[in-house]
């Protein structure tokens, strides 16, 4: 018994080293200089620890950091409550083709929005907008809207004798919604924010086709930091300093909510 | 004639192919209670429903004190509803919930917080308003339900089953406290229920629902005493009324319904059937009117019958004693608590003409 | 009669967001279908040529490579992590003390945008300064990984990196079905008898075929879409050896200039995908139709 449970230990903390060493080295080697990395400096601690590298990611970095902000925090709020209503809206006012609408919006959250880039692109170009956060905001908001049917779910749990109380105590449809139905959403806002805010901080494509050199977001400064070492040396050490803070808005929020985290994607994996 | 506290005429409601309610008519005077009982899938809950403006019926007309409302959305007819699962805003204190209908008609704070207080008064639920229903008691939370409904001194009061998520102690005092609150309030109501002791004490008026038809409308004696067919006899009453299958004949120009206990027949005479009629029939006996047999003799217009005893259930006052008539037939008689029947005995019992119901072996119509 | 108002709302309430998914989703997939038909090169043009496109793109080379490339990347991305996530789930469900640790280690490659795990394990699989310089620091000196620099083998870096990213989510969806099995019913079979691995394989690995679906349902399309990944760790290189569809369709529409091409790559994709859900969502649906 003993022995298999040293097994076991063993064996998970054998792929423990492979998934969390990764971010480790990264960490380690974000604080040597680039001719310690280079006279071969991989494993062992800085010999003589500096933050060049972090000074000259943030230099790289700092700008698209405040425009993912920007994006991320108010496409968040604005996707997640349209969902919530869009979400309520499909489930308790019951009529006629909420059906049809339902698959609709399945089948749209499957539908890869790379593909969108091209006619997304055209039309832009034939509306004459010109690329900037704003439009990039609106078409996150836009491609987002599948994310009813997670509150969709949510809802069909919610006991009706509470609606009608309060259809019977005279509260409208707006009254209804604000007063009482979000108020004990809590839950699955959550989970919902959270995943909604990791998807858009992490996403790239669009990121980079939308958003002019200015208002570009962090995937994107940090891919061209990449592909610009590309034929010299490369500088790791600053790569990795501005990969790490590329992450760590969503790497904190996994921290200190990843069990709603883990919860969320699960359930909207095994969509109901 | 006083302003009529609720009138329903024609209302029908199918759900597709399903006739959920069939061509209901009620009429209650304000100030009364009216319960609607029946068995689950009655289509009581649909008629309360349907009252509230919760749903739409496909015919009908619906009056409330008076003022024609089935076009009309809930929050316009004056009314207010206590819900099974009291339905209690669970974000929101007690004041709060007690509150939130007020607020929803746009009273001023100060009339509001006075309204909430005094009928926090009245419900003796005032240490409890700046609590959430999540800490109150079962029937603390039934208490906030009813206030809430009371807040707005609506002209109607409407019940779904309010009671029958507690136990049956707290129901017990609940059902008082309903009704002591009518008593004082003399609102119109109307109260849902499968219970049918529920049904006979609270109520004015009681409407028997079933396969959405009613049944039978009128008071408790009456429905007790002289339910109109087969269906109301066996749903009011507990323990539930004696049904046994006879024949109606004629014999010597006198009307005599034939029963045949223990593989005996015996001829009971009877006075209130129509003259010249016969058929299948079913004999409907209250167990209080099945009693021991004393003296020598039957009492005037009463069968004596001797069958071997089955059950004996002491209830502490009462005792019931259940004696096996043959065929499968049993007969439920009350007896004083302290009887001397045994089990396996054969025990007099006298079944006496009060009380007695005939129904219609086919139709179940009452024939008497 | 309620008031129009009334009867009308949730269809009022919901019409904006559903013209807008109607047009941005379903509208645009048929524009991108017309224009994968059409002669369109730097601009759209109008003028039809049936399929004269897909023609052009399954007689390149280096497309075919691409859908090659993620025939043998998409097989290895299912399947590893699906094993892998396997054994991680039966091991963190034997109730340890330290799961909690353990799934915030598994799990924490999820959070991270796909650039930032290409770029991470572009260094740790660079052949001078990554791993392979650890491993000769430890002192194995003639120790070489050179995937990256290698035309055959470039790809398999990115099912590194690929099955670090999303095994751990894999192994949440095990565990979640694992966890879900009502504990009667693994009472029930230790009374009878059954322990360890018996258990397992007799009672409990059977009940996760629908946490299987539910991991392939989010495995296959995510390997088809794959295009941040192979951006940030190979950019397709070296050449075009690990270049997977997506990133081809990118660079035919936007940095080629030949919109015609591009369109017809993307509704080759968008095929690919649907060709995954399209069962799924039907079978749902008859599945719906048949309990309701």
């Amino acid at each position: 018994m003993m022995l298999r449970r040293a097994g076991i230990y063993a064996l998970l903390a054998l792929f423990a080293a492979y998934f969390a060493l990764p971010l480790l080295f990264m960490l380690l080697n974000s604080f040597k200089s680039v001719a310690e990395l280079q006279r071969g400096g991989f494993l062992g601690w800085p010999q003589a620890p500096d933050l060049q590298a972090w000074r000259e990611a943030w230099a790289a970095l700092g700008g698209s950091f405040k425009n993912s902000l920007l994006l991320a925090l108010p496409v968040v709020a604005l996707s997640s409550l349209l969902a919530a209503l869009n979400g309520f809206v499909l489930c308790k006012l019951r009529f006629r083709g909420s059906e049809a609408v339902f698959v609709l919006l399945l089948v749209a959250l499957f539908l890869p929005i790379k593909v969108y880039l091209l006619p997304l692109a055209i039309s832009l170009a034939k509306l004459g907008l010109a690329k900037s956060l704003g439009v990039l905001i609106a078409i996150h908001v836009i491609y987002s809207l599948p994310l009813a049917l997670f509150f969709r779910n949510h809802y069909l749990g919610f006991p009706d004798e509470l609606l009608r109380a309060a259809r019977v105590d005279g509260a409208g449809f707006w009254a209804l919604f604000t007063r009482i139905v979000l108020p004990l959403s809590k839950p699955v806002f959550v989970v919902v924010v959270i995943l909604q805010f990791t998807t858009i901080w992490n996403e790239y494509l669009f990121g980079l086709v939308f958003t002019d050199r200015d208002s570009r977001p962090v995937t994107a400064a940090l891919a061209q930091l990449g592909a610009s070492g590309e034929g010299g040396v490369r500088q790791y050490n600053v790569e990795m300093a501005a990969a790490l803070l590329a992450a760590l808005p969503t790497l904190a929020v996994y921290l200190l909510a990843g069990r709603h985290f883990t919860r969320g994607l699960v359930a909207g994996a095994v969509k109901g | 004639m006083t302003t009529t506290g609720l009138r329903i005429t024609g209302l029908s409601k199918g759900f597709g192919q399903q006739a959920v309610l069939q061509h209901i008519d009620l009429d209650i005077d304000e100030g009364e209670f009216l319960i609607l009982v029946g068995p689950s899938g009655c289509g009581k809950s649909t008629l309360l429903n349907l009252i509230a403006g919760l749903e739409q019926a496909d015919a009908g007309e619906i009056h409330i004190a008076g003022r024609r409302v089935d076009w009309l959305s809930p929050k316009d007819r004056d009314i207010a509803m206590v819900f099974q699962n009291y339905a209690l805003y669970p974000n929101m204190t007690v004041a709060q919930n007690l509150g939130f209908g007020l607020e929803m008609q746009r009273w001023p704070r100060a009339e509001r917080e006075a309204r909430v207080l005094e009928v926090a008064e009245m419900l003796q639920i005032t240490p409890l308003l700046a609590r959430r229903p999540a800490q109150l008691s079962g029937g603390q939370r039934q208490r906030v339900a009813m206030g809430r409904a009371l807040a707005r001194r609506p002209k109607v009061f409407l019940f779904d089953e309010p009671l029958s998520n507690l136990d049956a102690k707290l129901r017990a005092e609940m059902r008082a406290e309903i009704k002591l609150l009518h008593q004082r309030l003399r609102t119109t109501a109307v109260y849902v229920t499968h219970d049918q002791v529920e049904a006979m004490t609270l109520g004015h008026k009681i409407a028997v629902m079933n396969n959405g038809q009613i049944q039978q409308f009128g008071t408790p004696e009456k429905i007790y005493h002289r339910p109109a067919n087969q269906f109301v006899a066996a749903f009011m009453g507990s323990p539930a009324i004696n049904l046994l299958p006879a024949r109606w004949l004629q014999q010597d120009g006198r009307a005599v319904l034939r029963l045949a206990i223990q593989g005996v027949t015996q001829d009971w005479p009877v006075q209130d059937l129509a003259p010249g009629g016969r058929g299948a029939v079913t004999l409907g006996l209250r167990p209080e009117n099945v009693c021991p047999a004393e003296g020598e003799a039957p009492p005037l217009g009463a069968l004596r019958v001797i069958a071997p005893v089955l059950l004996i259930e002491p209830t502490g006052a009462d005792t019931y004693v259940v004696v096996d008539l043959g065929g499968g037939q049993r007969l439920c008689a009350r007896c004083a608590g302290g009887s001397r029947a045994r089990v396996g005995v054969p025990l007099a019992l006298d079944l006496l003409p009060e009380g007695r119901s005939v129904f219609d072996a086919n139709s179940g119509l009452r024939l008497n | 009669m309620k008031s129009y108002l009334e009867r009308w709302l949730p269809q009022l309430l919901l019409a904006p967001s559903l013209i807008v998914c109607l047009l941005f989703f379903y509208g645009f997939m048929l524009w991108t279908g017309w224009i994968s038909l059409t002669r369109s090169g730097m601009l759209p043009s109008s003028d039809f040529v049936g399929l004269l496109q897909y023609q052009r793109l399954f007689a390149d080379e280096r497309w075919l490579g691409s859908l090659g490339n993620l025939a043998r990347f998409a097989t290895l991305f299912v399947i590893i992590p699906l094993v892998l996530g396997l054994l991680l789930a039966i091991l963190l469900d034997q109730k340890l003390r330290a799961e909690g640790a353990l799934r915030l280690i598994y799990l924490h490659p999820m959070a991270l945008s796909l650039i930032v795990t290409g770029t991470v394990w572009r260094w740790l699989l660079d052949p001078q300064l990554g791993l392979a310089l650890g491993v000769r620091e430890l002192g194995w000196t003639s120790f070489r990984f050179d995937w990256l620099g290698d035309d055959d083998l470039a790809l398999y870096t990115l099912v590194i990196a690929a099955v670090w990213q999303i095994s751990g989510f894999v192994m949440a969806v095990f565990l979640a079905g694992l966890r879900g099995v009502d504990e009667a019913i693994v009472q029930a079979a230790r009374l009878d008898g059954a322990e360890g691995f018996t258990l397992y394989r007799r009672i409990l690995l059977p009940t996760l075929g629908p946490s299987l679906f539910s991991a392939l349902l989010v495995l296959l399309p995510a390997a088809i879409k794959s295009f941040d990944l192979v951006v940030a760790l190979t950019d397709g290189g070296p050449g075009h050896a690990s270049e997977l569809p997506a990133l081809y369709m990118f660079q035919m529409a936007f940095e080629r200039s030949r919109l015609g091409l591009g369109a017809a790559s993307a509704m080759v994709l968008l095929m690919m995908v649907l060709s995954v859900a399209l069962p799924y969502l039907y079978a749902r649906q008859r599945r719906q139709r048949r309990a309701g």
